[in-house]
């Protein structure tokens, strides 16, 4: 318990270091949201004078850009103590609400899409793990190594071009039809399984060969170890092989890295939900930063490093469970 | 007696038989009834509008909060006074119908019988209000002296004291767009009005004002209104108390969000959209023409401009500025930038196409210089200024510094890109080295805005030539910070062009209005405060669902083209039609429900199987 302990306080520090780090980098990007929204008053017409327009953009800001940095960073703290993380500048929104309404969509669609692409990966891994030397093994490597090249992005046009205008089959954007009421409904649910199949084809079909290797790596060496020829010479079923001896050794790297992946899954593509216009958190961070709306790139990189610094906790703490082997020294 | 039984087979078989026969009629019985009932079903019309807009979370219908509004929507929610016709001096009655200005006060005389979506009339209140609301925001009208007073006469008269820029201001207020309902922004309005101090605080109030519904404020007089919205749908359905309901063919606008042009491009691909206008290279919009998407296009919507930095040395020289005129083929750039929605640059003034040939003769157009491209000419003009060429042909000071100028753009634009490598490469023929740099947008928006630039792009806009003028010469318009001077040496005197533009608006006549227009490009050719090279054509996509005008045509003029397909119908009527030989049902449904089904219907169906199926069975059951 009190290595928990410890982690857990170094994992919170961690957050806090990364929100810090996280307000300087932000504001050390060239350009500043005052003139980027004066540039869009002026150029969209709205403003005729520089002089009004940057009057108009003060009334944006939710912190006053002249303080010192160092009182606008204690503002922030203290907002985000309170878990207020502030409006965003480019839609006045509060960021807390903007991740509230958009991160459940991405994690839908990234959770099911992670579990997909590690199942069949690792699936995949130990039939080509069983087929090592096999032409079948040698092409499928090859091929799962294109597809592991594919930016998911790429893969997402190459899915909405075919699958959405030449071949119709599936729905071009959105989350769900909008002629559906949102509700626990047959219709809205299938709905939205039918809109969630592409983004999460995006995923799969360029992540999925990252754990296939991997497993593959695995399970071919613990092929190799004493352990399984012993369990062979005993005749012990394959299948029983493959669950209990192998399977379950080759997955034991690839757990922490799964874990890992689980964090960063709350960031989501901002490519990918663009391109099929999902209400993903993803599209925020590439607005955020197009824009330099720092409340709302604060808000972003914080919910994401606590995710990620969790995840990486919660990896150390059941690894310890499932790998008896590995034992925490205090 | 065994010959009157049927066997197990032949039951089966039987049955069979009255299984297939019974697919076949439910099959084709839909069909069958559709020709002879189904088509007094009314049909909703829906318009699919592609739309480079955020929905939710974000978007909402209060124009008066800085971010957030939906403009493309809101043009179709709302009514303008009396929109106008860009290169004209024609007005057409919207909300307002009539008005008189005696130089001193505009009178408008509202529309009555009018009513907000909420079922609300409208009233001249709500006129105040709106002008009022721009107060709290600081607009143009007041900020620049325009007018400094709105009162209201009774309930459909509203008058406005003009004090400056008049005839401008006619064209300024009339084309506004009353989106300000004195019921919903009343807090707001009132508020001001108590105290005037507090208008910053008002302006950040209104910013956390966000309707959505018709409930929650998101009204217009228009002729649609608000149903639904999503992350990437928004539903607007005909406001049947609309003034001019019976123009207007479309049931309902389903607004489809447009991310990325790529996207853009999909929806025209597959037949979805029937209004985008995702920005596409010459090769995707001919791929689309091919498909029988409609091209559209609404003329000089935009002028384009190379601009200098006046703070920096030799850029602040006329005669340098001249030279990069002399060595600019402007055809060769516009062909690198996007042909065909690029046209090079006749004239060498702040004027599009459209106001030339309104307000400026042909001769005296024929008398302006027009820098044809000439780079000896240009090669000549740098040398007399003192500058020389080293020994690898680089321009270079006196003292042997190359002189080197940085260029910079926002990197997704495209076209602009395109354009600023071809400038590099066509100065670099002449020794400039021209160096573009693509840099992300904040990173411009703040070198524009601090001035910390030496070339960028820009254009002006704008739907009267003082806008024009004004966007592209004394540096308020163009967002570029101190890139112009304010006084100039010009015909051996000093030139104000502050001064200039606030006697312009003085001016009431049309002939003497010409007279600004006609100075301030002499001033132009001459001075090269920025060099024009393109005049823009607005460039949309339209599906063959809907007959539009011919590109150029004057219904693409009235303001905000992008309500000119809907609105159009009204002003423009048979110039925007339903094509019904291509009218498919679209499969899009609308957030309300359908035209139910009429009982007569089912029963028909009903009828149809049963005596069908009771012939095949009293048939096939005297089978042996």
């Amino acid at each position: 318990m009190k290595w928990i302990y410890r982690r857990a306080t170094i994992a919170l520090l961690s957050i806090f270091f990364t929100l810090v780090l996280t307000f300087f980098l932000i504001r050390l990007m060239p350009g500043n949201p005052m003139d980027v929204y004066v540039q869009i008053l002026i150029r969209s017409g709205r403003a005729k004078t520089r002089e009004e327009a940057i009057e108009r953009a003060k009334s944006l800001m939710p912190v006053n850009m002249n303080d010192p940095i160092w009182k606008q960073l204690v503002d922030y703290i203290a907002g985000v103590l309170r878990g207020d993380l502030g409006r965003s500048i480019s839609s006045f929104t509060p960021v807390s609400e903007i991740i509230v309404k958009s991160l459940p969509w991405t994690v839908f669609v990234s959770s099911i899409a992670l579990a997909t692409s590690f199942a069949v990966g690792t699936l995949l891994g130990l039939i080509l793990a069983y087929k090592r030397g096999t032409a079948f093994e040698g092409f499928s490597v090859s091929a799962l190594t294109i597809f592991g090249a594919i930016p998911n992005y790429i893969m997402a046009l190459i899915l909405f071009y075919v699958l959405t205008i030449v071949y119709p089959v599936f729905p071009m954007r959105g989350a769900y039809d909008s002629t559906i009421k949102p509700g626990f409904t047959f219709e809205f649910i299938s709905s939205v399984l039918k809109h969630a199949v592409l983004p999460i084809a995006s995923y799969v079909l360029t992540d999925f060969s990252g754990w296939a290797l991997g497993i593959r790596a695995m399970a071919t060496t613990i092929l190799g170890e004493d352990y399984v020829t012993v369990a062979k010479a005993r005749g012990l079923r394959e299948s029983k092989i493959v669950r209990s001896y192998v399977g379950r050794n080759s997955i034991l790297p690839q757990f922490t890295a799964l874990v890992l992946s689980i964090g960063f899954m709350f960031g989501g593509s901002p490519l990918v939900e663009t391109i099929f216009t999902y209400p993903g958190i993803g599209r925020f961070f590439a607005a955020g930063v197009s824009a330099r709306d720092y409340p709302l790139l604060q808000g972003l990189f914080l919910m994401l490093s606590i995710t990620v610094i969790s995840a990486n906790l919660v990896a150390d703490i059941l690894y310890t469970k499932i790998d008896p082997r590995v034992r925490v020294s205090d | 007696m065994k010959d009157m039984f049927l066997s197990k087979k032949q039951h089966f078989e039987n049955r069979a038989y009255i299984f297939l026969f019974f697919i076949v009629v439910t099959s084709i019985s839909p069909v069958l009834l559709r020709f002879s009932y189904g088509q007094n079903i009314k049909r909703p019309v829906v318009f699919v509008y592609s739309m480079e807009a955020n929905f939710l979370p974000e978007g909402h219908f209060n124009a008066y909060a800085e971010t957030g509004f939906i403009g493309h929507a809101g043009v179709n929610m709302y009514d303008q006074l009396a929109p106008h016709v860009l290169g004209t001096d024609r007005y057409y009655p919207e909300l307002a119908v009539n008005w008189t200005y005696d130089g001193d006060w505009l009178m408008v005389k509202l529309r009555t019988g009018v009513t907000w979506h909420d079922g609300t009339p409208f009233t001249a209140r709500d006129v105040w209000s709106t002008f009022i609301l721009h107060k709290i925001r600081g607009y143009s009208e007041w900020g620049s002296n325009i007018i400094d007073d709105v009162q209201v006469v009774d309930d459909n008269t509203v008058k406005f004291h003009v004090i400056g820029l008049k005839d401008l201001a006619l064209n300024w207020l009339l084309s506004t767009y009353i989106n300000g309902p004195y019921h919903v922004f009343k807090e707001y309005v009132d508020g001001y009005i108590a105290n005037p101090e507090s208008a910053d605080a008002i302006g950040v109030e209104l910013n956390k004002f966000t309707p959505r519904t018709i409930d929650e404020g998101a009204i217009g007089t228009g002729p649609f209104m608000v149903v639904n919205m999503t992350e990437s749908d928004l539903w607007m359905k005909k406001f049947d108390n609309f003034y001019a309901a019976n123009s207007i063919v479309i049931d309902y606008i389903h607004g489809i969000k447009e991310p990325s042009n790529e996207v853009g491009w999909g929806y025209f691909f597959s037949n979805v959209g029937d209004w985008g206008e995702p920005f596409s290279p010459v090769p995707v919009a001919e791929a689309l023409t091919a498909q029988g998407v409609k091209v559209l296009f609404s003329k000089s919507t935009r002028h384009d401009f190379i601009v200098f930095n006046h703070r920096r040395p030799l850029l602040s020289d006329k005669l340098f500025r001249q030279a990069v005129a002399y060595a600019i083929n402007r055809t060769e750039l516009v062909l690198a930038a996007n042909y065909p929605v690029f046209h090079a640059s006749k004239y060498v003034i702040p004027f599009s196409d459209l106001y030339v040939r309104n307000w400026l003769d042909q001769q005296f157009l024929e008398s302006l210089n027009k820098y044809e491209y000439d780079p000896e000419r240009a090669k000549s003009i740098l040398l007399q200024m003192g500058l020389k060429y080293n020994e690898q042909g680089q321009l270079t000071y006196p003292n042997g510094s190359v002189i080197t100028l940085y260029a910079k753009f926002p990197a997704p634009w495209t076209d602009i890109a395109l354009m600023m490598q071809n400038l590099a490469t066509q100065l670099n023929r002449i020794g400039i080295t021209l160096i573009p740099l693509a840099l992300d947008w904040a990173t411009v928006a703040t070198a524009e805005t601090n001035g910390d630039f030496d070339v960028v792009w820009d254009a002006n806009g704008g739907d009267h030539p003082f806008m024009q003028g004004f966007d592209s010469t004394s540096g308020y318009g163009f967002p570029t910070y101190g890139a112009f001077p304010k006084v100039v040496e010009w015909k051996g005197k000093e030139f104000n062009l502050t001064q200039f533009f606030i006697d312009w608006g003085k001016a009431k006549s049309v002939d003497e209005q010409k007279t600004y227009v006609r100075t301030l490009a002499e001033l132009y050719n001459d001075q090269l405060f920025a060099i024009p090279f393109a005049d823009v054509d607005a460039q949309f996509y339209g599906s063959n669902r809907f007959v539009y005008p011919p590109s150029y045509d004057e219904a693409w003029m009235c303001t905000d083209y992008a309500r000119g397909i809907i609105v159009g119908q009204i002003h423009f009527p048979g110039r925007f039609a339903l094509n019904m030989t291509h009218w498919t049902i679209s499969e899009e449904k609308p957030p309300v429900e359908q035209p139910s089904t009429p009982v007569e219907t089912y029963v028909m169906y009903g009828l149809v199987i049963v005596v069908v199926v009771l012939v095949v069975v009293l048939v096939l059951s005297r089978r042996k």
